[in-house]
C-alpha cells in the first residue's frame, strides 16, 4: 500500500478521535462543537476513499478503456510533431542565417523571424503536453493518493486541494490521451501541415565557411581596366566546380558584393581562372589575407582585391590581346584609331586578339611595322559574337599596331552566378511566402489554440468535480440551540 | 519519528483524552443537572453535556470497533 495512503488513514483516525474529543467537549461553545460532526463524516469519507483506492484506479482506466483511451498514441503524436515542429525549426534558422548572411536581413526579422518564434512557441506547447501525459501516466496513482492525504488533513485545512488533486488525476488521466482525437475533430484540413511543406536543405556547407564580399577591378599590364572578364573562383586548384562565377563590368569591376554575391571566410585563399569571351587567359591564387578592408569603395561590399593580368592588353572596345607568356613592361600609345604596342617577348609565341564584331572591327595589323594579313576565326558564346585572330610574334622587342573601327555599341549581358545565388532559388521556390504563413498558421491553430482549448475544458471539468468531491459547504447534523 | 509513528502516538493520546473527557463531561453533566439550583437554563446545560457524553462514548466505541476490524481485515488479507 502507498504510504501516501497510510498516513491517509492515519489522518483519518486520528480526525475520527478528534471528532468525538470536540463531541466530550463538556464547553457550551456551538461553534467549536460543530466541528465534532463533521469531523467524524469526515473520517469515514477519507477512510471510504483509502479503501476505494484500488477501485478508484480500475474505474478509470475501465473508463478509459471504454473511451479507447491509448498513451501511446497520445504520446506518438505528439512526438511526431516535435520531431516535425523541431526539424522545421532548425531548418528555418539555417535558412535565416544564410539569407541575413546574404543580405537579406529585412526579409528575415520581418517574416522569418516571426515564424521562427511561433514555431519555437508551438515546440514549447507540444512539449509541455509531453511533460504533462508523463506526469499523468507514470504518477496518476501517486497524485491520487497524494490527493487522498491532503483531503484527510484533520479540520479540513486541505480539502480542497485534496479534492482538486483527486479530480485532476481521474480527469487528466481519462481525458487527456483524448486530445489528438479532439484536435482531428475540431480541425478541418489535414493532420499535419507542416509535412506537406517542401523546404530544401539551403546551402549546408556555406553556413560553416561563413562570407564576405568583395568588389575589386581586373586591369591588364599598362593598369586598364578590363569588361567582359569571367573571374571562375574554386576553393583549391584542382578543384572542378567553380564555388561563384563574377564577370567585370564595363569598367573592369568584379561584384562579389550583396545580397547574392560573396566568397566563403573562413578558407585560406581561392583559385581564381581568368577567361575572356571563352578564351582561357591566366589563372592565379589568392591569399585571404590579400583583400583588404575597404567599406568606403561600394556599400555592398566591404573588401577590396585588384587582379592584374600580366598577358593581356585592351585596346578597348572589348578588343583585347591575349600572349601567352607574361610580359613585364608594355607601352601603349594611342594615335588616332591606331593603338601602337611596345613589348619585350621572352620567346617567339602565338597572340590571340578577341573582340566583338557587333562593337569594333579591325581593320589593320602591324607587327614590327610590317602590316599582317589575317583572317577572322568566329564563334557564338554565350549569345555574344566573338570574333579572333590568331598570329605569330618574334622574340624581344617588338612593335604591334592594331587599328579599328567602332561599329556599334557595347551591348554585352553577362550573368553572375554568386555564392550565394541559390539563395534567390531557394527564396522563390522553396521559401513561399503564402504558403509558409499559411501553414504556420495551421499549426498555431491546431498544435496550441486546440490543446489550449482542450487543456481549458479539462481544467473546467476538474473544477466542477473538484467542488463535488470537497468543495461543498457541509450541512452539519447539529440541534437547533436556542 | 516518522510522521505515521507520529500521527499514531497523537491518535492514541487523543483516545486516551477522550475517554478522560467522557468521565469529565459525564460528571460535570450529572453535577450540574442534579445541582440544587433554580436555574432551568443550567440543569438543561447538564442534560446536554450528559447526552453529548453518551453520544460521545458511543461513538467512540463504534470508531475503536470499525477500525479495529478494518485493521484486522486488512491484515488478515
Amino acid at each position: 500500500m502507498d504510504e501516501f495512503l497510510i498516513i491517509a488513514y492515519s489522518l483519518a483516525i486520528l480526525t475520527y478521535y478528534l471528532g468525538v474529543l470536540i463531541y466530550l467537549l463538556p464547553i457550551p461553545v456551538w461553534s467549536v462543537k460543530k466541528w465534532a460532526p463533521a469531523l467524524i463524516y469526515d473520517s469515514f469519507a477519507v477512510t471510504i476513499l483509502v479503501l476505494l483506492f484500488t477501485s478508484i484506479i480500475e474505474a478509470t482506466s475501465y473508463f478509459g478503456g471504454i473511451l479507447g483511451v491509448s498513451w501511446d498514441f497520445y504520446f506518438n503524436w505528439l512526438v511526431e510533431r516535435i520531431a516535425v515542429l523541431g526539424s522545421f525549426i532548425s531548418l528555418l534558422i539555417s535558412v535565416s542565417l544564410a539569407i541575413s548572411q546574404a543580405g537579406g536581413r529585412a526579409l528575415v526579422t520581418s517574416f522569418l523571424g516571426p515564424i521562427t518564434s511561433i514555431a519555437t512557441y508551438t515546440l514549447i506547447v507540444m512539449e509541455f503536453f509531453f511533460v504533462l501525459g508523463l506526469v499523468f501516466k507514470e504518477y496518476f496513482a501517486k497524485i491520487l493518493a497524494f490527493g487522498i492525504l491532503l483531503y484527510a488533513v484533520p479540520f479540513r485545512l486541505a480539502r480542497s486541494a485534496g479534492a482538486s488533486l483527486i479530480a485532476l488525476s481521474i480527469v487528466f488521466t481519462i481525458a487527456l490521451p483524448l486530445l489528438p482525437t479532439f484536435v482531428n475533430v475540431m480541425s478541418v484540413s489535414e493532420s499535419s501541415p507542416l509535412t506537406n511543406m517542401n523546404i530544401s536543405e539551403p546551402l549546408k556547407p556555406k553556413e560553416d565557411l561563413g562570407v564576405f564580399f568583395a568588389k575589386g577591378i581586373v586591369k591588364d599590364i599598362t593598369g586598364e581596366p578590363i569588361p567582359y572578364i569571367k573571374t571562375e573562383w574554386f576553393l583549391k586548384e584542382n578543384s572542378i566546380d567553380p564555388i561563384a562565377t563574377y564577370y567585370t563590368d564595363e569598367n573592369g569591376f568584379y561584384n562579389a558584393g550583396r545580397p547574392f554575391g560573396g566568397l566563403p571566410a573562413k578558407v585560406n585563399g581561392f583559385y581564381v581562372k581568368f577567361s575572356y569571351l571563352g578564351i582561357s587567359i591566366s589563372s592565379m591564387n589568392v591569399s585571404i589575407n590579400e583583400f583588404f578592408y575597404n567599406p568606403y569603395l561600394d556599400p555592398n561590399a566591404d573588401y577590396v582585391h585588384d587582379f592584374t593580368l600580366n598577358n593581356v592588353i585592351y585596346f578597348g572596345r572589348t578588343v583585347l590581346l591575349i600572349l601567352q607568356s607574361e610580359v613585364k613592361n608594355a607601352e601603349v600609345n594611342k594615335q588616332g584609331n591606331t593603338y601602337v604596342l611596345n613589348i619585350v617577348l621572352n620567346g617567339p609565341q602565338e597572340a590571340i586578339i578577341a573582340y566583338v564584331p557587333e562593337v569594333a572591327k579591325i581593320t589593320k595589323l602591324k607587327v614590327n611595322y610590317s602590316e599582317i594579313e589575317f583572317t577572322n576565326k568566329s564563334y557564338i558564346w554565350n549569345n555574344v559574337n566573338v570574333s579572333t585572330i590568331n598570329f605569330h610574334l618574334p622574340k624581344g622587342s617588338t612593335v604591334i599596331e592594331v587599328s579599328y573601327v567602332i561599329v556599334g555599341e557595347e551591348n554585352i549581358q553577362l550573368v553572375d552566378k554568386g555564392y550565394f545565388s541559390d539563395i534567390d532559388n531557394t527564396l522563390n521556390s522553396s521559401i513561399n511566402v503564402q504558403n509558409l504563413g499559411e501553414a504556420i498558421g495551421k499549426v498555431f491553430f491546431q498544435w496550441i489554440i486546440l490543446p489550449v482549448t482542450y487543456l481549458t475544458i479539462l481544467i473546467s471539468i476538474t473544477y466542477s468535480f473538484a467542488y463535488t468531491l470537497g468543495g461543498r459547504k457541509l450541512r452539519l447534523p447539529i440541534r437547533d440551540r436556542v | 519519528m516518522d510522521i505515521e509513528a507520529l500521527i499514531n502516538d497523537l491518535t492514541n493520546r487523543v483516545v486516551i483524552a477522550a475517554w478522560a473527557l467522557f468521565m469529565l463531561s459525564w460528571a460535570i453533566g450529572w453535577l450540574l443537572k442534579g445541582s440544587p439550583i433554580p436555574i432551568y437554563r443550567v440543569k438543561r446545560f447538564g442534560q446536554d453535556i450528559v447526552e453529548d457524553a453518551i453520544l460521545g462514548a458511543f461513538w467512540l466505541a463504534v470508531g475503536t470497533s470499525i477500525f479495529a476490524l478494518i485493521k484486522y481485515i486488512a491484515s488478515s488479507t
